[in-house]
């Protein structure tokens, strides 16, 4: 009898990892108005387009030892002089799209996240991982968007944001602040 | 009036908070409360924070540390009056320990500073190590009507309970017409949280979620799956790091209880288990790292 359970739970459990279908978690929180309301909730933005030289980012990666992975940077200004920056923090087991706001002295003054997507670790990377989407819907093999509202499991780190917050906060000591 | 909807995520108690409020009021109501909430666990967060210098834990477990600087012939224990929120945590926590005879236990730290899960501020040396490596520390703690009294050098790391604790005290605050669900990394509660539905992850892998029934208010889930090196549960009895591979989920009325039952019950034998989901009116779900799903009550 023990035999019998043993054989049906084990095929049981190598049918789940078979055909289990993939399904990437991903969330989406605020939009990047609703976030700007929340963190200047009566002040006028402008959107000011940045871009980095290769020194400025070097030297950015240098200042926090956190590596700069574009030249980019999606700001807007109050009129206070105040910043409001989008970006996004690639972490372990996750990808992050996160919206801070820095006051003119310097100072974060807020930090909200965007959207939140499970990561694929390494093999987003891969080329041949990417090539099996090449002229295919996504959806067919990944279940983006999958709005699951309530999860609990282990307790991610969020050490990954404090670094990204860390890099934008150089790049306002760098770049932002002599605007 | 039409129902509002608003959900934010902030990174607080070193991990990403999830709120989402639903009700018949206007938009600006809803920020404005989620905004408390906010404040409040960041209020928690840096009353308990192991890894901020200057919070209360911290100052506490200075002066605990010290006791080992004290000449040898002198036994007077330290006595300090703490925070009311701070001994509701370590009350329930010392109650566990006894209940679970040592299995439950907040003085741990000591090897996850070691396994560089956790920073040495305290910078715990050599001097002070052998005597705060000793096990089963939680016995020279005790703690009535908002005083402590240590008797032997020590060190608390309240972790995950606190982390219980704060979405504790910010449900609290929510009005009962309002919908409020508040998720810090795997510590949920939900204040309308009948018929709802909820998915424990048990692996790494994206789909390894099961989808169940809430039970009660509120639900935790600890898991070492994200882990690469050792361990975080440590054995108070024997020291040793536990492998333990799949998730341990328990639902019960606070989420603090939740927390602190998850962890009690991974090191616990499953007759304990039964005991410990009865005593305290808690259900229990372990699932494996295949997915195969075990229920204690």
């Amino acid at each position: 009898m023990k035999r019998r359970n043993f054989i049906k739970n084990t095929l049981l459990g190598l049918s789940g990892l078979v055909l289990a279908p993939k399904v990437a978690f991903s969330k989406t929180f605020l939009t990047i108005e609703q976030a700007q309301k929340i963190l200047y909730p009566e002040q006028k933005l402008t959107l000011v387009p940045i871009t980095l030289t290769e020194e400025q980012m070097e030297s950015i990666e240098d200042a926090v030892d956190i590596r700069v992975r574009h030249d980019w940077v999606k700001a807007w200004r109050t009129e206070d002089n105040d910043w409001f920056i989008v970006d996004q923090v690639i972490g372990k087991h996750e990808n992050i799209d996160l919206a801070v706001s820095i006051s003119k002295e310097g100072n974060v003054t807020g930090i909200e996240v965007l959207t939140y997507r499970e990561s694929y670790g390494s093999q987003i990377m891969h080329p041949k991982w990417r090539a099996q989407f090449h002229g295919k819907n996504s959806s067919e093999f990944l279940k983006l968007d999958k709005q699951i509202k309530n999860i609990s499991g282990a307790t991610l780190s969020c050490r990954h944001v404090t670094d990204g917050i860390n890099r934008l906060n150089e790049t306002w000591k760098q770049v932002l602040s002599l605007l | 009036m039409k129902i509002n909807t608003l959900e934010r995520c902030k990174t607080l108690l070193g991990t990403f908070v999830e709120i989402e409020l639903k009700g018949a009021v206007d938009d600006d109501e809803l920020i404005a409360l989620s905004n408390s909430l906010f404040d409040e666990i960041e209020r928690i967060h840096n009353l308990f924070s192991f890894h901020s210098e200057l919070s209360e834990i911290s100052a506490l477990n200075r002066q605990a540390l010290d006791l080992a600087n004290r000449a040898e012939d002198d036994e007077k224990p330290l006595t300090l009056t703490v925070s009311e929120d701070l001994n509701k945590v370590l009350s329930l926590a010392l109650q566990l320990n006894q209940f679970t005879r040592g299995l439950y236990d907040i003085t741990v730290a000591p090897s996850l500073i070691l396994n560089e899960q956790l920073p040495n501020h305290l910078a715990l040396t050599l001097v002070n190590r052998h005597c705060t490596l000793s096990l089963g520390n939680s016995c020279h703690i005790t703690c009535k009507d908002g005083e402590v009294t240590i008797t032997k050098p020590l060190c608390i790391d309240l972790g995950g309970i606190a982390k219980g604790y704060a979405v504790d005290c910010a449900l609290k605050k929510v009005p009962e017409h309002i919908f409020c669900r508040i998720n810090a990394g795997g510590d949920l509660a939900i204040n309308q949280w009948k018929n709802e539905e909820v998915a424990v992850k048990y692996n790494k892998r994206g789909s390894a979620l099961r989808t169940v029934k809430m039970q009660n208010r509120a639900l935790a889930t600890s898991g070492n799956y994200l882990r690469d090196k050792k361990s975080a549960f440590v054995n108070p009895l024997t020291g040793k790091h536990i492998k333990f591979k799949g998730s341990m989920s328990v639902f019960s009325a606070d989420v603090m209880l939740s927390d602190a039952l998850t962890k009690a019950m991974i090191l616990s034998s499953r007759a304990q288990r039964r005991q410990l989901a009865k005593y305290y009116n808690a259900q229990a779900i372990k699932i494996n790292r295949l997915g195969f799903v075990k229920l204690y009550y």
